[in-house]
């Protein structure tokens, strides 16, 4: 009989096998690309603040073809959202009214981007990008590509850059127009609802994502807007006290509700320092799992009732953000995890419960 | 010794899957693992460190993929609204990965020094060494790492 670290091994290496694909000829030519590129950076900085990372060969006869699907009609734009974004909900919105149109176009390098509109409500504002791309060879290969950005407030964004990750987005490729792709990207709420100056700067766009090796451009295409507070749809908050479900050893409180057109979502906080997993232990991160878990466990019992319609929890949408100790809400151990819910009309809904097993609240 | 190219391929041969398997030990997740792998290695390829031996290397690789495994999770934890998938895994799983899937069960804390002590046949000081982490925490860490892995696995005498 083998040993479990005989048996170990011999796992770990069959995975590493299974799924280390890369040769070490083409991680050499990588690092290598990435030295020359890395010098060429440093003569180019006087001109431009760019540097690309691993790029493909781009014909000198780049083509440009912009400006011919200037999408001002509402209509249009919540077709758009529906057909090609398959996003009902934008959609309505969009149709409702709920849209600010900016059309600013920036250029850099291969390529030539509008930021059409802001829409959603405002817990999930949407960026609604246009981008050619001039490079014929990575647009015959690419039927999609990712984007990249920072979407902060001006303070934020000269000052504190390097604390934040941007946000990713697919563009989906135009059906008529070859070198149009179409992005809709999530925006930060904090700042997009804030009716405040706010910053969105495309870092980076790649392509031949199912390559080994992707091509990267590393940008700064910056576009400054000041969104109105109408350009998206409001959500309900709502704060509760006193709500407590236990499960698990764990004690959840229901601290609030926000009710907005994507979804229905709770936040329950507990105190993870006295949960029976702790067992002294103090750092949260070292919980992480055990803690998830029982969380998970917890949240797929909960159930809400919207006059006498069942809501259960979207497993696929669950967020598990925590916060270090200079985050605003992480407060005295206590952890805040969140639960999205089908999104209903809270508003003009006359009864809304929340249950789990026999214990159960009224929320409207 | 100084990194030339010839010492660069026989140590990618000698050593992938000695990142790959501390990256993925991190992150569970296989395109991530693939591009800190990447990452880790360009590093190692730039690097002009004077490496004493081929366990200097290793080493270095060691702590340069915990690293940098450390502060990809950490950026990613701040992007606001991350959804954190049900399902830990993270690969195509074979039929005789229960082993590998059972210590990445483990919280990270136990997770790295037992991945180290039975893959690497890394002493306690050397995981002390690599982690920056004293002995003694070493220690209780492999301690209580075996303890749960036997619970898991229900075999209390394999470890």
């Amino acid at each position: 009989m083998s040993t479990f670290r005989e048996e170990y091994k011999m796992q770990m290496n069959e995975l590493c096998d299974a799924n280390c694909k890369i040769t070490a000829e083409d991680i050499l030519k990588y690092a290598k690309e990435k030295v020359s590129i890395s010098e060429n950076v440093i003569d180019l900085q006087e001109h431009k603040k760019k540097k690309r990372v691993w790029k493909a060969f781009v014909p000198a006869a780049c083509f440009l073809l912009i400006g011919t699907t200037a999408l001002a009609a509402t209509g249009q734009l919540g077709e758009m959202f529906r057909k090609i974004f398959k996003d009902e909900t934008t959609a309505e919105l969009v149709e409702q009214g709920y849209l600010y149109e900016i059309h600013q176009t920036v250029e850099e390098d291969i390529f030539n981007i509008e930021l059409i509109a802001v829409t959603g409500d405002t817990d999930n504002p949407k960026l609604l990008f246009d981008v050619y791309v001039n490079d014929e060879e990575l647009v015959a290969r690419n039927d999609k590509l990712r984007i990249s950005a920072y979407n902060l407030g001006v303070d934020a964004y000269e000052n504190e850059l390097d604390q934040y990750v941007p946000c990713e987005a697919y563009g989906v490729k135009d059906k008529k127009i070859d070198n149009l792709y179409h992005v809709s990207m999530p925006g930060a709420p904090y700042w997009m609802s804030g009716e405040e100056p706010v910053v969105t700067d495309i870092c980076q766009i790649d392509f031949d994502l199912d390559r080994k090796l992707w091509t990267t451009y590393e940008l700064n295409m910056e576009y400054r807007f000041t969104p109105p507070q109408d350009a998206f749809c409001p959500v309900s908050y709502k704060d509760y006290e006193n709500m407590k479900f236990s499960y698990g050893g764990i004690d959840y409180y229901l601290t609030r509700g926000e009710y907005g057109s994507y979804s229905a979502r709770f936040l329950f906080e507990y105190d993870y320092i006295g949960s029976e997993f702790a067992d002294g232990e103090i750092d949260y991160g070292n919980l992480t799992e055990e803690l998830h878990n029982n969380w998970l466990a917890f949240i797929s019992t909960v159930t809400v009732v919207v006059d006498d319609k069942i809501y259960t929890v979207n497993k696929d949408n669950l967020e598990y953000t925590w916060y270090d100790e200079k985050g605003e809400i992480y407060k005295k151990n206590h952890c805040i995890v969140h639960a999205h819910f089908p999104s209903f009309n809270y508003e003009e809904a006359t009864s809304v419960l929340i249950q789990v097993g026999d214990v159960s609240y009224t929320l409207k | 010794m100084k990194m030339t190219q010839d010492l660069f391929l026989e140590i990618y041969d000698k050593y992938k899957n000695t990142v790959y398997s501390v990256i993925f030990n991190y992150v569970k997740n296989v395109e991530d693992t693939a591009d800190l792998q990447q990452e880790v290695f360009i590093k190692l390829f730039n690097n002009q460190t004077e490496y004493e031996n081929d366990e200097h290397i290793k080493a270095w690789l060691i702590r340069v993929s915990a690293n940098m495994s450390k502060n990809h999770l950490r950026n990613k934890k701040h992007v606001s609204d991350e959804p954190f998938s049900e399902d830990i895994p993270f690969y195509d799983k074979k039929e005789n990965d229960d082993l590998v899937k059972e210590v990445l069960a483990l919280p990270e804390k136990y997770r790295i020094p037992i991945h180290l002590f039975y893959y690497e046949d890394y002493s306690i000081k050397q995981i002390s060494e690599v982690l920056e982490t004293p002995e003694a925490t070493v220690k209780v860490r492999l301690k209580r790492g075996r303890e749960k892995l036997k619970k898991s696995l229900k075999k209390e005498d394999w470890l």
